[in-house]
Order: C-alpha cells, then sequence, then structure tokens
C-alpha cells in the first residue's frame, strides 16, 4: 500500500510535470505570436499603472521635500522666528529647484525635437520591469497621446529603448539593455555594421560586426536606421571592450549605453519622424 | 477561497511593490521578487494541487507583467515548486537558517531556469550570473522574514507552532 504522502507527492509531481509542459508551450507559441503576450501585458498595465503614477508623484514629492528640507534644518541654530523663515524660504526654493531641473530635462528634449525633425511626446518614468531579467520601464503616456507599439523613446544624450505594449494612459518601453532588444547600429568613423543587443546587465553587445572591421576602444555606436524603429545616426554608447576570436567570422564589441538607465525620469517618445528640408528635396 | 483571494491580493501587491515602489529605494539587481518569495512559501506549506497551480499563475503574471512572452517564468516557478514541495517534508522548517538556505537555492534555481527558457546561448554569462547570484541572496534574507507573515495572511496562523 502507497503511503498518502508518497501519494501525494505523485500527484503534486505529475501535475508539476503538465503545467512545465503547458508553459513550454505557451513560451513557444507567445514567441511566435508576440501580440498574445501584448494583450495580456495591457491589461496588467492598465491595473499596475494608477498605483505606479500615484506612488510616483508621491516619491518625488518625499525626494523634493528630504533634499531641501531636512537637511537645511539641520543647520540651522537661530532663534524661532528665523527658523520659520529658513523653513519656509527652502520649501518655497524645493519647489523651485524641482521645477528647474523639470525644465531643463525639457528644454534639452525640446532642443533635441528641434534638431533631429522628430515629433514626439514627453513622458515621465512611473515604474520599472518587476522580474528583474527583463529590463524595461512604465511611463505615464499611452494611445491617447499618439503613442504606439514600436515607438523610440529616447533622450537628448541617446536612445533607451522602444514601445511594447501601450494602455490609453500608459506605456512599456523594453530598454536596449533587455537581451530581447535588438538595434540596427553602425560604427559612426568607420560605418561598420552590426546588431546591438542588450546583456541583461545593464549593458549592451555589438554583434555581427565583420571580423575585418578596425575597431577600438572608445568609439561612438549610432542607430543605422534600418529597423523601422529609431531613425539614423541617433547615438546608442561607446566601444568598450573588442571580443573576437580568430577564426571567427563576426567580432562582438561590448557597449556602454550613452544613458544611464538607472537614472531615467523623462523621456521622449518618437511619434512621427518629420521630413528635413534635403529628404523633402529628394 | 480565502486562500485563494489572499493570493490573488498578494500577487497584485507584490507586483506593485516590485515595479513601482522597490527600484525607487534599491539597486536595480536587489529589488527582491517577491512572486518568486510567493512561490517558495508555496512550496514549503501548500505542497498540493493548490500550490502547483498558484505557483503556474503567479509565474503567468509575471510574465504578463513583461509583456514579451507568456511562459518562462510560470515555468520557472512550476520547476521551484515541485522541487521545493518535494524536499519539503525533510526541511525544518521552524529554523530561519534551513529556511533561508532554502531561499538561496530556490531562488537561484528559479532564476537559471528562466535563463535556460529565455536566452539562446550563453554569451552574457558573465553579467547574468551576478544577477542569479544577487537575486538568491537577497530571497535568502527575506524568506525567513516573510514566511510567518504569509502563513498568518494565507492561513491565518499566527507562529510555527500553529502548524499542523
Amino acid at each position: 500500500m502507497i503511503a498518502p504522502a508518497a501519494t501525494r507527492k505523485t500527484k503534486v509531481s505529475v501535475l508539476s510535470l503538465l503545467f512545465f509542459a503547458l508553459s513550454l508551450f505557451l513560451t513557444a507559441y507567445s514567441n511566435r505570436n508576440p501580440q498574445v503576450a501584448k494583450v495580456g501585458a495591457k491589461f496588467v498595465l492598465a491595473v499596475l499603472a494608477p498605483l505606479e503614477s500615484g506612488i510616483s508623484q508621491f516619491s518625488r514629492g518625499v525626494d523634493s521635500v528630504f533634499d531641501r528640507y531636512f537637511l537645511l534644518v539641520a543647520v540651522e541654530d537661530e532663534n524661532e522666528r528665523l527658523r520659520q523663515e529658513v523653513n519656509e524660504l527652502s520649501a518655497e526654493n524645493s519647489e523651485l529647484w524641482e521645477l528647474r531641473s523639470e525644465n531643463l530635462r525639457l528644454s534639452k528634449l525640446l532642443d533635441l525635437k528641434k534638431e533631429s525633425a522628430l515629433d514626439g511626446v514627453v513622458a515621465q518614468v512611473i515604474g520599472w520591469g518587476a522580474s528583474g531579467w527583463v529590463n524595461s520601464l512604465v511611463i505615464d503616456r499611452g494611445t491617447e497621446s499618439g503613442i504606439r507599439e514600436g515607438s523610440a523613446v529616447i533622450q537628448k544624450q541617446g536612445i533607451v529603448g522602444q514601445v511594447v505594449s501601450t494602455t490609453r494612459g500608459s506605456s512599456k518601453v523594453l530598454l536596449i539593455t533587455d537581451p530581447a532588444s535588438g538595434v540596427d547600429a553602425l560604427l559612426r568613423e568607420t560605418r561598420a555594421r552590426g546588431v546591438v543587443l542588450g546583456d541583461g546587465g545593464g549593458g549592451a553587445v555589438m554583434d555581427y560586426v565583420l571580423a575585418e572591421e578596425r575597431v577600438e576602444k572608445g568609439q561612438i555606436v549610432v542607430t543605422g536606421g534600418t529597423d523601422g524603429v529609431y531613425p539614423k545616426g541617433l547615438v546608442i554608447g561607446t566601444v568598450e571592450e573588442i571580443q573576437s576570436r580568430q577564426g571567427e567570422m563576426f567580432q562582438r564589441l561590448a557597449i556602454s549605453p550613452q544613458v544611464d538607465m538607472n537614472r531615467i525620469e523623462t523621456v521622449l517618445v518618437v511619434t512621427r519622424i518629420s521630413q528635413t528640408e534635403d529628404e523633402e528635396e529628394n | 477561497m480565502r486562500k485563494s483571494l489572499a493570493l490573488i491580493v498578494l500577487a497584485i501587491f507584490a507586483l506593485f511593490f516590485q515595479e513601482a515602489l522597490f527600484p525607487l529605494v534599491l539597486p536595480r539587481s536587489f529589488v527582491p521578487n517577491i512572486l518568486l518569495l510567493l512561490v517558495l512559501y508555496l512550496g514549503f506549506f501548500e505542497s498540493n494541487e493548490f500550490g502547483v497551480i498558484g505557483a503556474f499563475l503567479l509565474g503567468i503574471f509575471l510574465d504578463l507583467s513583461g509583456g514579451l512572452v507568456i511562459g518562462p517564468w510560470a515555468g520557472s516557478f512550476v520547476v521551484t515548486f515541485c522541487a521545493l514541495s518535494l524536499i519539503a517534508d525533510r526541511v525544518f522548517s521552524e529554523s530561519p537558517i534551513a529556511v533561508s538556505v532554502v531561499g538561496l537555492c530556490g531562488a537561484a534555481l528559479a532564476n537559471v531556469t528562466f535563463l535556460f527558457l529565455t536566452v539562446e546561448g550563453l554569451p552574457y554569462v558573465r553579467s547574468m550570473l551576478s544577477q542569479v547570484m544577487s537575486q538568491a541572496v537577497v530571497a535568502m534574507f527575506l524568506l525567513p522574514l516573510l514566511i510567518p507573515w504569509l502563513r498568518w495572511v494565507m492561513k491565518g496562523q499566527r507562529d510555527y507552532t500553529d502548524y499542523a
């Protein structure tokens, strides 16, 4: 006679095996049909985005108070009236400081729009990828601002990623540091072509660069413009390490992204690439 | 019914904490995967059909939050749950040290299984291994703290002695 514990274990193992097989099937199926994952992702995004937006605003408020108020309170040892005055001015200063820094960020993005003839929407980051393995962001703009899946997300310094899922008021952005991301790329000086993939650890690699191409550390990597997502010539990062082996057809370059993905607060989502005068003439 | 409802609410809050709250205060590689900790809890204390289905659905929920592929986390969570449920009755679950070790190994197993299901080839082993290690260490510290609380939420048991 089989003991109840053994029966339970067998049952759990068989059931686990079935669900694992189902997971493999789902992985393969959703890999071939990305729309399936996107429909579900929209639902999760719609549920969580309002909460994330709330916490993001709250945190900005707390940051502002903490940075500019408590630190100043620590240095005051004057009388009560002056202290009160200092506190009030500090709070006011804090607000102005935040506004100034936001203004600066927005101005940079506006400059970028003018310089590069890109039409876009400025968005705030309100959340980050949940699992640690998917390098993604959640932003506070969605389809009602003209954002659609596949829109490029950039900053003044360089590219950030692309939109993979949207709802009316929020979007999920896959960063270029995610292994599932791929960007057509060029070395700015030599025009050597390759594909930039995320390394999953906050950096990126440029793969499929022909072995005979001369590459040096510090060279700038820019977008190639043929992937249908990113406009040509935007900075991706700089070459940090060259990995090539004798006899191999391609070399792989470790890239340090130009944008610090851990410090992104505001981004520009490209909604349309305007034609420049030169292009219109052609 | 109570357990199912508790698990759904916990999952929503866990994802909210993982996506929005913890990244504000912790370095990205040390943001805990609380859904994974829920799976480790299920492996310990719900070694039955409810646990398997719970682990699978938690994985699907995490996959959906990524928005790319459905299945890898679900598969990884089911494997981790199964491995843990097979050894759960041999682990002294009253000991925080034993629970910590299980947290470390369980988190490492879940992350490695996830990588196995998602990454083609192993070109980025170095950066990914450090991520696996940091996640495992975070789970090692958090699991013993979370388990008593989860038992209270899921089963109404206030301390270890209530567990039968």
